[in-house]
């Protein structure tokens, strides 16, 4: 009797030019209230979560103030307010629930892609001299 | 959404984000059919005129980053 081991495809993203450097940016799928919308996301390990410019959240018609928000503390020491919710993803043809926040105070310019539901789900291998990213299922 | 769809999203930012930054820093852009549709100062005003268009699939929409913005992320 033999086992069947299912390996999925890793999904790969190219590294993108930015100002002649390179940037771990990657496009997303992004359900709100039964549309999906692609993002593009700054793929950021530092960040405990997934974070969308609230203006995003604006723009769409979401009420994203329905929830309480956490306070989340970044790079200057200060805490911003994130309203966190969860919605379902998409990372290539894989489809999933993570938390993903949304804030008007990002003080970055991207949204970014952090930790909560995402690195615990890929193995994430940021390979810039070959100028791609590799997300590899472990579910 | 169609995974093809989110790759090709992804595959055209990796040719053209470079000239989206000299041409619309700071700009709210939609792409569609491989090419600017939309630019705006406002996500908003994008949503609402692809709302109004009726595109499909769902354009990409995003604001371009400035140099700055790059910075402050490193």
């Amino acid at each position: 009797m033999s086992s069947v081991v299912t390996q999925m495809k890793p999904i790969v993203f190219r590294y993108k030019p930015i100002w002649r450097r390179l940037a771990p940016i990657i496009t997303m799928g992004v359900k709100i209230e039964g549309i999906w919308y692609p993002v593009e996301v700054y793929v950021d390990s530092g960040s405990a979560y997934t974070v969308l410019h609230a203006r995003i959240a604006d723009g769409v018609g979401f009420d994203y103030r329905a929830v309480e928000p956490i306070y989340l503390q970044v790079g200057d020491g200060s805490f911003i307010p994130v309203y966190l919710h969860d919605l379902e993803v998409q990372m290539g043809a894989e489809r999933f629930t993570a938390k993903v926040g949304f804030s008007e105070k990002l003080g970055v310019g991207f949204n970014l892609l952090g930790r909560a539901d995402i690195f615990d789900r890929f193995r994430i291998c940021f390979q810039e001299s070959q100028g791609i990213l590799t997300f590899e299922s472990g579910k | 959404m169609e995974a093809l769809q989110l790759q090709k999203y992804d595959e055209w930012l990796a040719e053209h984000l470079d000239e989206l930054v000299t041409q619309y820093p700071g700009k709210v852009v939609a792409i569609h059919g491989d090419k600017v549709v939309i630019v705006s100062d406002l996500e908003s005003e994008v949503y609402s005129q692809i709302r109004e268009r009726g595109l499909e699939p769902m354009p990409l929409v995003f604001r371009v980053p400035r140099e700055e913005d790059l910075q402050s992320i490193l």
